[in-house]
Formats: C-alpha cells, structure tokens, sequence
C-alpha cells in the first residue's frame, strides 16, 4: 500500500535540530517562519545570503557551514530541507534521508518528499493547519484565511 | 511547528487502555507500513481493520481497503526496541508503565523518531492533529493535547464551512485546467475577482460556476 494522504501533526522543536541544505529564497522563508521557535539549526551552502545569516545569527544555536553538503551533514538532525537549485545534490540528499528514515522536504524532488508545511492560522491558542492534497496551495491558503476571519 | 506528513512505517504500543487501538485505527488510513505491540497476549497474530469509517472518534476518515496489520507481543519487542523502533517515521504509545515509554522515547530519540506517549507530555515531541478531510482540502486543528475536546468541538463546528472551501477548492482545480498553462495564475485570480461567479459557486455549487467560467473564457470576457 502506496500513503497517498499526509496526515497533519504538531512537531515540537524542543531538542532537534533542523538542517537546511542551501541558502537562498527557499531556505530564507522557512528560517522566517521558524525563528521565533528558536529551533536548533544546521544550514550548509556553498553560498549564505546576508538575509539568511540575519536569521540564523537570531537562533540561540545554529551552525553555518559555508561549503558543499556531505553526507555527515545528516549526522544528529531530524528534519532536513533540501533547498538548493542543483537537482543532482538535491536527488543525493533525498536518497540519504529516505535510506535514513529522515523527514524530508526536498526541493525539487516531490518523489521524495515526506512532509510539507500547510498554511497555518494560529488563533485562541488553537493552532489550525490547511493544506490541498490536489496541489492547489491557493484554495488551502484561502480556507486559512477564511478561517481566520471568522464564520460567515 | 505544524507539519503534513506522509508515513512510511509506524509502530504502536497497544495498552489495554484502547486508545492504541483508536490509533491503530487512524493511523491504518495513513502510514503505509504498521506494526502493533500489544501489551495484552494477543489472540491472533494480525488486528483486521475494516474498509470504511474506521475511527469512532472522527467521522471525517476513511479506509479505502481493509487492512490486516501484524501484532508483535509486548515482552518479545521489549527485548529489543532498538530493532523495532530503527527505521520508523513515528512511534506511539498508549502503555501505562512509565519505565517502558520512557525508554520507548530514548529509543525514538536514539534514531530520530518522532515520538507520542499518550497522556504524557513530557515524552512526546509529536501530537496529532484534530482532523476534518474532503477531496481537495485538509485542516488540522491543534492544542497539543491540552484542549482534545474544545478542539474536538470546534472541528464539528467547522465541517459545515469546509463544505463551501471544498467547493472553492473544486472550482478552482477545474478552472485552473481550462486555461493555458502560462495563463494560469492570472487567469485565477482574474475569475476569482468576478463577484457574480462567487456568486453562482456559492449558491448554485461548483459544476455551475465552472460552466459560467466556461463561457467567460470562451468569450474571452475576462482579462489575465
């Protein structure tokens, strides 16, 4: 049996560490989403942009290695996102974290992919998820708003 | 930090508490591989969850085939958790016997699987969320299992508006295949920004709105 439908869980940060591999938009919108969490993170890149290094110097602990990813790069983390344009590094990376049983998010490489992050609404301490299993990010961002907004 | 994820191999320890059952059964819909540890003997060495609604806890799932997932006894998968744990996307555990989830947690942590302890906060790193599913969308609803039934609640209360997201979501996944690729985007949010076809997808539903947006596109009465 093939899972056609991701399930949505509540992940606590607290204790693991997240790699990014890559250091441009992609990496950058996550990071900006994630900082006020304060998670521990590893990013590598051959290239860091100044936005990036901005977030990551607000984290409490992240290393940043300016190089190409190896695969030790994997050691310790428990979420990996592969963000790079280069598809090869990103097919290798998706390999590793499959054989390593990792959740990953690769750029790329929806094959490969094992979770995704749905549009969140973050309202009386509730935090609700939405997200389309039909590829339409829009319809899912649009419920979130409305649900936001409150019952019509 | 909500997060949609596809399992691959999940691991329940099953107490006699039956809420490891109610996981098993939520979870026969998602994860392609499931293994049950079951603390009482087993009487049979598979549990056979049903095509259908499975979970009496949320209407919302269903199984689209029967599912016969294999039941491990409890003292024989103690011996090593290590092997049973290695190599799984999730683990979860309904057992009463604090000594054993806490190195049912090491043992996740060890290999870096995400872990839920039912009722015990401090060992779990992953919770489910409250769940409402229709063909095009998914919400999550959230407390982190300190308001199960509020949340519980106000999925029931939502169901209602997800019938209308769902139909949004159906419109727009027809519409966006009858216009051209390069086309799309602006395509959209040119019919979105028609009030008249909100109009017509909100009272008469999605066939109805795609028909007009039909003859829009044919006529060429809209701008991208």
């Amino acid at each position: 049996m093939s899972s056609k439908v991701a399930i949505p869980v509540s992940l606590d940060l607290t204790g693991l560490r997240i790699l990014f591999v890559g250091a441009g938009a992609g990496t950058r919108t996550k990071l900006a989403a994630l900082v006020d969490q304060d998670p521990m993170v590893r990013i590598v890149a051959p290239e860091i942009s100044s936005q990036v290094q901005a977030l990551a110097d607000k984290l409490t602990d992240a290393q940043v290695h300016k190089r190409a990813f190896v695969e030790s790069d994997l050691a310790g983390v428990s979420l990996v996102y592969g963000m790079t344009n280069d598809p090869a590094v990103n097919a290798r990376l998706s390999e590793l974290c499959r054989a390593r049983g990792l959740w990953s998010n690769i750029a790329q490489n929806r094959g490969g992919l094992s979770f995704s992050s749905p549009a969140v609404a973050k309202k009386y301490g509730i935090i609700a998820t939405f997200s389309s299993e039909t590829g339409q990010p829009g319809a899912a961002v649009k419920a979130r708003d409305d649900y936001l907004k409150g019952p019509r | 930090m909500p997060l949609m994820v596809n399992i691959q191999r999940a691991v329940v320890f099953a107490g006699e508490r039956g809420e490891g059952l109610q996981k098993t059964q939520k979870l026969a819909v998602f994860a392609d591989e499931l293994l049950v540890v079951a603390e009482a003997l087993p009487t049979s060495l598979e549990i056979i969850v049903p095509a259908g609604r499975p979970s009496e806890v949320n209407e919302n799932l269903v199984l689209k085939a029967e599912r016969r997932v294999p039941v491990h006894s409890l003292p024989a998968a103690e011996a090593d958790l290590d092997a049973l744990i290695a190599g799984a996307t999730f683990v979860t555990s309904d057992l009463t016997d604090r000594a054993l989830n806490e190195r049912i947690s090491a043992a996740a942590k060890r290999h870096h699987v995400l872990c839920n302890v039912i009722d015990t906060l401090d060992l779990c790193d992953t919770w489910f969320m409250s769940l409402i599913e229709t063909d095009h969308l998914i919400a999550g609803l959230s407390t982190k299992a300190k308001a199960t039934y509020y949340v519980t609640r106000l999925r029931q209360e939502l169901e209602p508006q997800f019938r209308r997201w769902e139909a949004e979501a159906a419109f727009t996944s027809a519409a966006r295949e009858l216009l051209p690729r390069e086309r799309r985007l602006s395509g959209l949010k040119a019919l979105w920004a028609s009030r008249w076809l909100r109009w017509v997808l909100r009272w008469w539903g999605p066939e109805t709105a795609l028909n007009l947006a039909k003859k829009r596109i044919n006529r060429g009465s809209f701008k991208t």
